[in-house]
C-alpha cells in the first residue's frame, strides 16, 4: 500500500519530467521566434536582425538545447519559473493572476455537471419506455453534440440578452461586490458543465444498468426494500467509482483552462493564457502554464486514486 | 490504478464493441461431428463476417439516413444552394429569416446564410472525412499490426498511445493546433496525429482476441502468410467494431473543428466553416441571433446523426435490436 503510493509519486514525477521535456523541445523545434512574432506589428526596421539576435542572446536562446534544459531545470528547482519573453512578467505571477477565476469556473462546473449527470443518469435509467426517459435521452444525445461555444452563445442569448436575468461577459473577483461576482460565473459554468454533465449521466446510465442486474440488488427488492432506497443504498453507491474518476478527469482538464468558454465569456482564465502563449511561442509561459496544467491534472487524478481506497475498502488488500 | 483511468477515458462505446466480437466467435464454431471444409475458414468466415454486418445493420436504416442526407449535402452542396456563399451584398446585409431570395437572411457582408451553411457541411463532411480517414488507416494498420506480432516495438507504441491519451484531447488538439498555426491542412494533421491513438488501441485489443481463434490458426496450417493473414482473415473480422468507432470519431472531429474554427486555429476565412460562421455570428447576436444559432444546430444535429450511426452499427450486440 504505501509502496504503491511512493511508486505512484515517482511515476508521476517522472511522467511530469518528461512532458516538461517534451514541451520544451518541441516549442523550440517547431518554427516561429518569439521575437519575430513580437515586432511582426512593429514599423518596419524596429526589429532588425542584429537586434533580434541581441534579444535571443539575452534570453539564452542562442544555447544549445539540452544546455537550455539544464539550465531551465536548475531555476525550477529554486521555484523560478523564468519570466514571459513578451511582457517581461514572471511567469508565476502571470499563473498566479489568472488562476483564482479558472479554479472557480472549474469548480463551478464540476460540481454542476456531477448534479446534472446524477440527475439524468438516474431520469435515464429509471424512465426507459416512458415519455419522460425518452425526453432526457433525447435532451442528453442533445448536449453530447452541442458544441460548447454554440451553448455559450445560446446561453448568452436566452438569459443574457432575451431574458436580462445574468451578465454575460466578464469575471468579478469572489467577495468583491455581493452578488455580482457569482452572478457572473452562473453562465459560464453552466457551459462548462453541460458537455461533461451530459456524457456522465450516459456513463452512470450503463453502470446503473450493470449494477440493477446484480443479486444483491434483487435480494434487497425481495426484502420489500423500496425503489428509492435501493438507488439511495445500493445501487448508487456501486457506480460511485466511475463518477469519481470521470469528476477528477473533468476537473484535471477544467484546471488547466476551459479556452472556448474563456473566449465566449471573456473570462481571465488560464486555458486562453496558454494558448496565446503557445500563439506567441513565449517559451517560458508555455513551459511554465503547462507544467501547472500537467502537474494539477496528475495531482487530481491521484487523489481521485486514494478516493477508491476510501469508497472500496476491496482495493486496499491489493 | 491505472487500469480505471484509461478504462474512464476510453469510451463507453468502444468497451462493448469489443466485447461483442468473442461472442460471434464463439457462435460461429463448427458443428461436432461436422467435416471440417478449410474453404470456410478463407472465405465462409470473412463474407459470413462482412454479410452479418450488412444484414444485421440494414434493420436500422431509419438511423442511417440523418447522417447520409449530411454527407449527401456535403457532396451535392454546390448544386443545391440557392446563392453563391462568397458573393457579398453589402446593402443587403444582415436580413432577417424569411427574406425574399434569402430564407435564412444574410450575415454582416449581406452572404447568403443558407448557402453558407450547406456549403459548412461540405466543409466539415470533408474535414471529417479525412482526419477519419488518415487517422483510421493508419492506427488500423499500426494497431493490428503490433497486436498480431507482438513483441518490443508493441510495447513502444503502446507506451507512447497510453501517454497521448493520458491528457485530455480537447486541450491537446488546441495546443497543436496553436504550435502548428491556423489553416485546414494543419487541422488534419493535428487531429490525424492525436486520433490515431485510438484506432490503434482497438484494432490491437480486437486483434489480441481474435489472433488464437481456429480460423487464423487454420489459415497458418494452410500456409498464409502474415501479411494474408492479417488483411484477409484478421482484418475483415475487426472492421465492425471499427467502422462503428469510425462513426462516432466523424462526430467527435466536426464538433471539435467547430470549436477550433471559432477560435480561429481552424478553416480560415472567407471558407463557410461552421465554427466560424459561430465567431462571425456571435457580434450580432443582439440584432440577428440567427446567425449564431443556425450554425450551432447545423454542428449539433450532424453531431448527434453520426452519433446516431455509431449506435445504429454498434446495436449488434444488444439482442433486442437485431
Amino acid at each position: 500500500m504505501q509502496t504503491a503510493v511512493i511508486k505512484r509519486l515517482a511515476e508521476m514525477g517522472v511522467a511530469l519530467l518528461s512532458l516538461s521535456f517534451a514541451i520544451f523541445s518541441v516549442v523550440r523545434l517547431v518554427p516561429g521566434d518569439p521575437f519575430q512574432i513580437l515586432f511582426s506589428g512593429a514599423a518596419p526596421g524596429a526589429g532588425d536582425a542584429g537586434f533580434l539576435q541581441s534579444l535571443h542572446n539575452a534570453a539564452g536562446l542562442d544555447r544549445p538545447l539540452l544546455v537550455q534544459y539544464a539550465g531551465y531545470l536548475g531555476q525550477l528547482l529554486h521555484g523560478n519559473l523564468g519570466v514571459s519573453l513578451r511582457s517581461g512578467e514572471p511567469v508565476i505571477l502571470l499563473i498566479g493572476r489568472h488562476l483564482a477565476p479558472t479554479l472557480e469556473l472549474a469548480g463551478a462546473a464540476l460540481i454542476l455537471s456531477l448534479g446534472m449527470g446524477i440527475f439524468f443518469g438516474l431520469a435515464l435509467s429509471l424512465g426507459r419506455k416512458r415519455w419522460w426517459g425518452e425526453l432526457a435521452g433525447a435532451a442528453v444525445s442533445f448536449a453530447v453534440a452541442l458544441p460548447s461555444a454554440g451553448a455559450g452563445i445560446l446561453l448568452i442569448y436566452i438569459f443574457g440578452l432575451q431574458l436580462g436575468w445574468l451578465p454575460t461577459f466578464g469575471w468579478v473577483a469572489q467577495g468583491w461586490s455581493w452578488p455580482e461576482a457569482p452572478r457572473h460565473l452562473i453562465l459560464p459554468a453552466l457551459t462548462l458543465s453541460i458537455h461533461p454533465g451530459a456524457v456522465l449521466a450516459r456513463l452512470i446510465e450503463s453502470n446503473l444498468a450493470t449494477v440493477l442486474e446484480e443479486d444483491y440488488v434483487r435480494t434487497a427488492y425481495a426484502k420489500g426494500v423500496g425503489l428509492v432506497r435501493v438507488l439511495t443504498r445500493h445501487a448508487l453507491k456501486n457506480t460511485a467509482l466511475p463518477v469519481v474518476t470521470f469528476a477528477a478527469l473533468e476537473f484535471g482538464t477544467f484546471a488547466g483552462g476551459a479556452v472556448v468558454v474563456e473566449t465566449v465569456f471573456s473570462w481571465p482564465g488560464l486555458g486562453r493564457l496558454l494558448v496565446d502563449a503557445v500563439a506567441n511561442r513565449d517559451y517560458a509561459l508555455i513551459q511554465g502554464a503547462t507544467l501547472f496544467a500537467g502537474a494539477a491534472f496528475l495531482a487530481i487524478n491521484f487523489c481521485a486514486d486514494l478516493m477508491y481506497l476510501a469508497l472500496d475498502p476491496r482495493l486496499r488488500y491489493e | 490504478m491505472m487500469t480505471t483511468k484509461s478504462m474512464a477515458a476510453e469510451l463507453m462505446a468502444a468497451k462493448s464493441m469489443a466485447n461483442s466480437i468473442s461472442a460471434r466467435a464463439m457462435a460461429a464454431e463448427t458443428v461436432p461431428g461436422k467435416p471440417i471444409d478449410p474453404g470456410i475458414f478463407d472465405r465462409g468466415e470473412r463474407m459470413g463476417e462482412l454479410h452479418l454486418f450488412l444484414r444485421c445493420r440494414r434493420r436500422h436504416w431509419l438511423r442511417w439516413i440523418p447522417a447520409i442526407l449530411i454527407l449527401a449535402v456535403g457532396l451535392i452542396g454546390p448544386a443545391i444552394v440557392p446563392q453563391n456563399p462568397y458573393t457579398m451584398a453589402l446593402n443587403h446585409a444582415l436580413l432577417p429569416v424569411g427574406s425574399p431570395g434569402h430564407p435564412l437572411g444574410t450575415d454582416d457582408y449581406g452572404r447568403d446564410l443558407l448557402s453558407r451553411l450547406i456549403f459548412g457541411a461540405r466543409t466539415s463532411v470533408w474535414l471529417g472525412v479525412m482526419v477519419v480517414a488518415c487517422a483510421g488507416a493508419f492506427g488500423t494498420l499500426i494497431g493490428a499490426a503490433t497486436g498480431y506480432f507482438g513483441g518490443l516495438v508493441d510495447s513502444v507504441i503502446m507506451r507512447l498511445a497510453d501517454a497521448l491519451l493520458a491528457f485530455p484531447l480537447a486541450v491537446a488538439a488546441l495546443f497543436v493546433a496553436a504550435l502548428l498555426g491556423p489553416g485546414t491542412g494543419n487541422l488534419i494533421l493535428t487531429l490525424t496525429l492525436l486520433g490515431w491513438v485510438g484506432y490503434a488501441r482497438l484494432a490491437r485489443s480486437l486483434v489480441l482476441r481474435i489472433k488464437s481463434e481456429r480460423f487464423v490458426e487454420a489459415a497458418r496450417a494452410v500456409g498464409a502468410g502474415s501479411g494474408r493473414i492479417l488483411f484477409r482473415h484478421i482484418l475483415p473480422n475487426i472492421a465492425g467494431p471499427l467502422a462503428s468507432y469510425a462513426a462516432l470519431h466523424i462526430g467527435s472531429v466536426i464538433l471539435i473543428c467547430a470549436e477550433l474554427g471559432f477560435l480561429g486555429f481552424g478553416v480560415q476565412p472567407p471558407t463557410p466553416d461552421w465554427g466560424l460562421m459561430l465567431n462571425e455570428g456571435r457580434a450580432y447576436l443582439r440584432v440577428a441571433p440567427q446567425l449564431a444559432i443556425f450554425p450551432t444546430l447545423a454542428v449539433t444535429l450532424t453531431v448527434m446523426s453520426f452519433q446516431g450511426l455509431a449506435r445504429a452499427w454498434n446495436g449488434r450486440n444488444h439482442s433486442e435490436r437485431c
